[in-house]
C-alpha cells in the first residue's frame, strides 16, 4: 500500500472476565500485544476466542477486567465513534442478503469518518479507491457482494475494514470458509499489510498450521482461561495441545519455514506401511489410544521412566522411536544424517537429536556428542543400525558407555546379523563382541526393546 | 455461486448499474406535482388543470397577488377545501409510509417487514372500530373519536410490543418482530370481536379496515403532518446507521453505530409516523411494503438515497392510487388501500421478474 498507515496500536487485555448469563466465557485472560505485531488466538470452539475479540470491541460488556487500547480503556475511555477510528473487524460471517455493490460495501468502512449530513469527501473515496487496490478488488466494483466467491468476498470485507484505516485490526477466522489457495492468499496480504504498513494484526485462527507459519506470536485459549503463549514453537508443543484440545497430535516442522506442523492422529485408524517414510506407526497408536499392552508395565508406577538414548540411522530405528516415544521415554537420538527416515521421525517426535549433515560420516563432534547424550541417559539402545567406516566410530562410544556402567542393549545384535550390515570390514562386529562381552543385551524386536526400556526405569 | 458462468456475471453487473439519487428524486419529484395537479383537477366536476393551477397559485403568498381571479367561487372552494387536502394528505402518508418501510425493512433485515410489522395497525383498527361501533363522545384538535381512538390504539400497542420482545436494555429484533405479529393477531381477533358485535357498524368499521382518505380535510393534515414531518426527518438523519445496521448488529457497533439507542429511536420515530398515518388514513396496505423494494431495484439499498426516493414514490402511489379510488367506480368510491394493492402488486411483480436479484432476498 502506498500510504503511510496511521500509527499501530497496541492492545492490553487485563484480567478479563466474560460471561453470557451466568455461564462464563473468560475467566481471568490477560494478554499484550505491542503496536505492529502479528498475533493469533487459537483454541478449540468455544475456547473464548470469538469472545475474547467481541469483549475488546465493545460488543459484549465484560463482567470484569479491563481492555485497553494504546493504555485507553475502551469502555470507560472511549466512545463507540472513537474506537470505530482505529480499530476494524472482520467478522466470521459478512451478511450479503442486501444487493449493495463491492464499492457501496466497502465505502460503508467510511461510516466512522463521514458527517452524517455531509457525505463522502474526496479523500474518504481516495481512501476506498486505496483498501481496493491493496485487495485487488477495484475489478469487481460493480458487482453484488452477493454475487461473489467466497475469497473474492472476502477481500472485499478486507477492503471494507482497511478502509476504515485502522490501527489495529482484529479478524475472526477470515480463512474458515475459504478453500487452500484462497487461505493462503488473505494471509498472505494480511502479512503484506502488517510487513509495510506495520498494522497491528490480530487473528482468531481455527488452522493450526496457517497460525504457525504466518503469526509472530500465538495465545492458546482453553476453556476460558490462556493456556499458553508465545512463539509459534513455544505454543504448539504436543503437550499443550493435547492439554487443550483433548487428542494426541504429533507436531513437525514445515519442510521450508521450519515452524511447527500439527498433524492429526486417528483414535481408530490404524497405520499404512509406508516403507521409508516415517509415520505414525501402530505402536505409537497403540499407546496413544491407551489400547496397548502398557510397556512399562508395572515399571512407571515406582519410578519416572528412564532416558534412553538411541543409535539410529539408516532408516533402521523409526519404529523404536515411535514405540519408545510413545510409551513417555525421554529420549535422545543420534548420530543421524539429516534427511533420513530416523531423521525425520526423531524431528516428528520432537526428539532431541544429533544430527550430521545428509550422505556425510559422524565427524569427531557429532560422536563426542552422542557420547554426551549417552552419558546424561540411563540407558544407550542400539538399533539394527547399518554400520560402515563413517559411523563405527559410535559403537565405540557406546563401548566406552558400557564400560562406564551404562546399561547397553543391541536390537538384532546376535553375530550372524551384525556380520549381515558391517560395511566396516568387521569393526562392527568385533565391537558388538566386545560389547556383549561388556554386559549389554540383545534383544530381537520392538516389543522386547521395550520391556527391556521397562526393567530400566526399574533399575534406577 | 463460485461457479457461476461469465454470462451470468455481466447481467449481473449491468443490473447494478443504478439511477442516481439525484436523476431518481427529480423524476419523482416532476411526476408527484403532475399527479397532484391532476389529482385535484379530476373529480365528479372536471376542472380545467390550467384553471387549477391559477387557483393554486393565487392561493399562494407573494406569487398569488399576480394571479387575477377569473374562476367561480365554487371551483375556488372545490379545489382548496376539499380536493388540495385530501390530495396533500395522501401525498403525505404516502410517504410517511414509504420512508417508515423502508426503515423497518432495514432495522429488522426482513423483506417481510412494513410499517405495521410491530402491530401499529391492529392496534389502530382496535381502537377505530371500538370508536366506530361505540360512538364515544370524544375528540382532540379537532378530530373525531376514530381518528384519536386509532392514534391511541396504536401506541398502546407499540408499547405493548417494546416491553414484551425487551430483555434487560437490549430489544432483539427477532423478539420485536415475532412478539408484534402474536400480539397483532391478538388485536385482530378482538376486532373481529367488536365487528360480530356491533352489525350496524360493519361498513363502516370494514371500509376503515381497508383504509381511506374520504372525507378528510385540513383539520387532519394539520394534525398529522408534524407527526410525519418529524418522524421522517429523524429517520432521514439516521439513514447512515440504518445502512451499518443492514450489516448486522455487531457490524454496525464496529463502525461506531451506538446500536441499541440508534434501534429504539428508529422503531420510535417509524411507529410515530405510522401511528399518525394510519389515524388519518386507516390501514392503507402495500404501500409502506412495495415502494421500499421498488426503490431499492431502481437505487440500490442505500438508505440516505432510499428513505427520500422511498418517500416521494409512496407520496405518487398513494396520490394515484386515491385519484383512482374516487373516480374508478364512481358515484361509489373503493377503499384506497384496495387500489394500492392492485396497482402497486403487478408493478411489484414485473419488477421482481425482470430483475436477476429478484429471487434473492430484497
Amino acid at each position: 500500500m502506498s500510504t503511510p498507515g496511521r500509527r499501530p496500536a497496541g492492545l492490553e487485555i487485563n484480567q478479563l472476565t466474560v460471561a453470557y448469563g451466568d455461564r462464563r466465557v473468560l475467566e481471568g485472560v490477560s494478554l499484550t500485544i505491542a503496536p505492529g505485531e502479528f498475533v493469533g488466538l487459537v483454541g478449540p470452539n468455544a475456547s473464548g476466542k470469538s469472545t475474547l475479540l467481541k469483549a475488546a470491541t465493545r460488543v459484549l460488556r465484560p463482567v470484569s477486567g479491563r481492555v485497553l487500547l494504546d493504555g485507553q480503556d475502551v469502555w470507560r475511555e472511549m466512545s463507540l465513534g472513537e474506537m470505530a477510528r482505529s480499530v476494524a473487524v472482520v467478522p466470521q460471517d459478512f451478511p450479503v442478503d442486501f444487493p449493495f455493490t463491492v464499492r457501496e460495501t466497502v465505502l460503508m468502512g467510511r461510516t466512522p469518518f463521514v458527517g452524517r449530513l455531509r457525505g463522502e469527501q474526496p479523500a474518504d473515496l481516495a481512501r476506498v479507491r486505496q483498501a481496493m487496490e491493496s485487495t485487488e478488488t477495484l475489478d469487481l466494483s460493480d458487482r453484488l457482494i452477493g454475487e461473489l466467491a467466497g475469497g473474492e468476498r472476502q477481500r472485499v470485507v478486507l477492503a471494507k475494514a482497511l478502509a476504515q484505516d485502522p490501527r489495529l485490526l482484529l479478524l475472526d477466522e477470515p480463512t474458515s470458509h475459504l478453500d487452500l489457495s484462497h487461505q493462503v492468499d488473505i494471509l498472505d496480504l494480511l502479512l503484506g499489510l502488517n510487513r509495510e504498513v506495520g498494522l497491528t494484526l490480530v487473528i482468531v485462527l481455527h488452522d493450526l498450521n496457517l497460525a504457525a507459519m504466518y503469526c509472530d506470536r500465538l495465545f492458546l485459549l482453553g476453556g476460558g482461561r490462556l493456556a499458553a503463549e508465545g512463539s509459534p514453537a513455544d505454543v504448539l508443543t504436543p503437550a499443550n495441545l493435547q492439554a487443550v484440545y483433548g487428542s494426541r497430535v504429533l507436531v513437525g516442522r514445515h519442510p521450508i519455514y521450519g515452524c511447527p506442523q500439527v498433524t492429526l492422529v486417528s483414535r481408530r485408524r490404524p497405520a499404512a506401511d509406508q516403507g521409508d517414510v516415517p509415520v505414525a506407526g501402530e505402536a505409537f497408536l497403540r499407546a496413544a489410544t491407551g489400547a496397548a499392552e502398557a510397556p512399562d508395565a508395572g515399571g512407571r508406577g515406582k519410578s519416572a521412566p528412564a532416558r534412553i538414548h538411541v543409535v539410529a540411522g539408516g532408516g533402521s530405528s523409526a519404529g523404536l522411536l515411535e514405540c519408545l516415544a510413545a510409551a513417555g521415554y525421554g529420549l535422545t537420538v543420534g548420530p543421524v544424517n539429516a534427511g533420513d527416515s530416523d531423521w525425520h521421525m526423531a524431528r516428528t517426535l520432537g526428539v532431541e537429536t544429533v544430527t550430521v549433515p545428509p550422505f556425510s560420516a559422524v565427524d569427531r563432534e557429532a560422536v563426542a556428542k552422542a557420547a554426551a547424550a549417552m552419558g546424561s541417559s540411563d540407558a544407550v539402545l542400539v538399533g539394527p543400525v547399518p554400520f560402515g567406516r563413517g559411523n563405527v566410530a559410535v559403537l565405540e562410544a557406546v563401548l566406552k558407555a558400557a564400560r562406564a556402567g551404562r546399561q547397553v542393549a543391541l536390537v538384532n545384535g546376535g553375530p550372524e546379523e551384525v556380520a549381515s550390515r558391517d560395511f566396516a570390514e568387521g569393526r562392527a562386529s568385533a565391537l558388538t563382541a566386545e560389547l556383549l562381552a561388556a554386559g549389554a543385551t540383545t534383544l530381537s524386536g520392538e516389543s522386547e526393546a521395550l520391556a527391556w526400556a521397562a526393567r530400566m526405569g526399574e533399575k534406577r | 455461486m463460485a461457479g457461476e458462468s461469465g454470462t451470468q456475471r455481466r447481467t449481473g453487473r449491468a443490473s447494478t448499474r443504478r439511477a442516481g439519487r439525484g436523476v431518481a428524486l427529480a423524476v419523482l419529484g416532476a411526476a408527484l406535482g403532475a399527479g397532484g395537479l391532476l389529482a385535484v383537477a379530476v373529480g365528479s366536476v372536471p376542472l380545467p388543470v390550467g384553471e387549477v393551477a391559477r387557483i393554486l397559485a393565487h392561493a399562494l403568498p407573494w406569487v398569488g397577488a399576480g394571479v387575477r381571479p377569473d374562476w367561480s367561487a365554487s371551483h375556488e372552494v372545490i379545489v382548496l377545501a376539499i380536493r388540495l387536502p385530501r390530495v396533500l394528505l395522501a401525498a403525505v402518508v404516502g410517504a410517511a409510509l414509504g420512508v417508515a418501510g423502508g426503515a423497518f425493512q432495514g432495522l429488522f433485515r426482513n423483506p417481510m417487514a412494513d410499517p405495521y410489522v410491530i402491530g401499529v395497525s391492529s392496534g389502530a383498527a382496535l381502537g377505530a372500530s371500538l370508536a366506530i361501533a361505540f360512538r364515544p363522545a370524544i375528540g382532540l384538535a379537532g378530530l373525531g373519536a376514530v381518528p384519536v381512538a386509532a392514534f391511541a390504539g396504536a401506541i398502546l400497542t407499540v408499547l405493548a410490543v417494546y416491553s414484551i420482545a425487551r430483555v434487560g436494555r437490549e430489544v432483539p429484533v427477532g423478539n420485536l418482530l415475532l412478539s408484534g405479529i402474536a400480539l397483532g393477531s391478538l388485536l385482530s381477533a378482538l376486532v373481529s370481536v367488536v365487528i360480530i358485535y356491533s352489525r350496524t357498524s360493519l361498513d363502516q368499521i370494514v371500509f376503515w379496515l381497508m383504509g381511506s382518505l374520504a372525507g378528510r380535510g385540513w383539520t387532519h393534515l394539520g394534525v398529522a403532518v408534524p407527526y410525519l414531518v418529524v418522524g421522517s426527518a429523524v429517520l432521514l438523519y439516521l439513514a447512515r446507521d440504518l445502512n451499518a445496521l443492514l450489516l448486522g448488529e455487531e457490524e454496525a457497533a464496529h463502525l461506531g453505530v451506538a446500536v441499541d439507542r440508534t434501534k429504539k429511536i428508529i422503531l420510535a420515530a417509524a411507529s410515530l409516523l405510522t401511528a399518525a398515518a394510519v389515524a388519518t388514513c386507516g390501514i392503507v396496505g402495500f404501500v409502506g411494503l412495495v415502494v421500499p423494494h421498488i426503490v431499492r431495484l431502481v437505487t440500490g439499498p442505500d438508505h440516505r438515497t432510499l428513505l427520500p426516493v422511498s418517500a416521494l414514490g409512496g407520496a405518487l402511489l398513494l396520490v394515484t392510487a386515491d385519484l383512482l379510488a374516487r373516480t374508478a367506480v364512481r358515484p361509489a368510491e373503493l377503499p384506497v388501500g384496495v387500489v394500492t394493492a392492485l396497482i402497486g402488486a403487478p408493478f411489484f411483480l414485473y419488477l421482481l421478474r425482470r430483475s436477476r436479484r429478484g429471487g434473492g432476498i430484497l
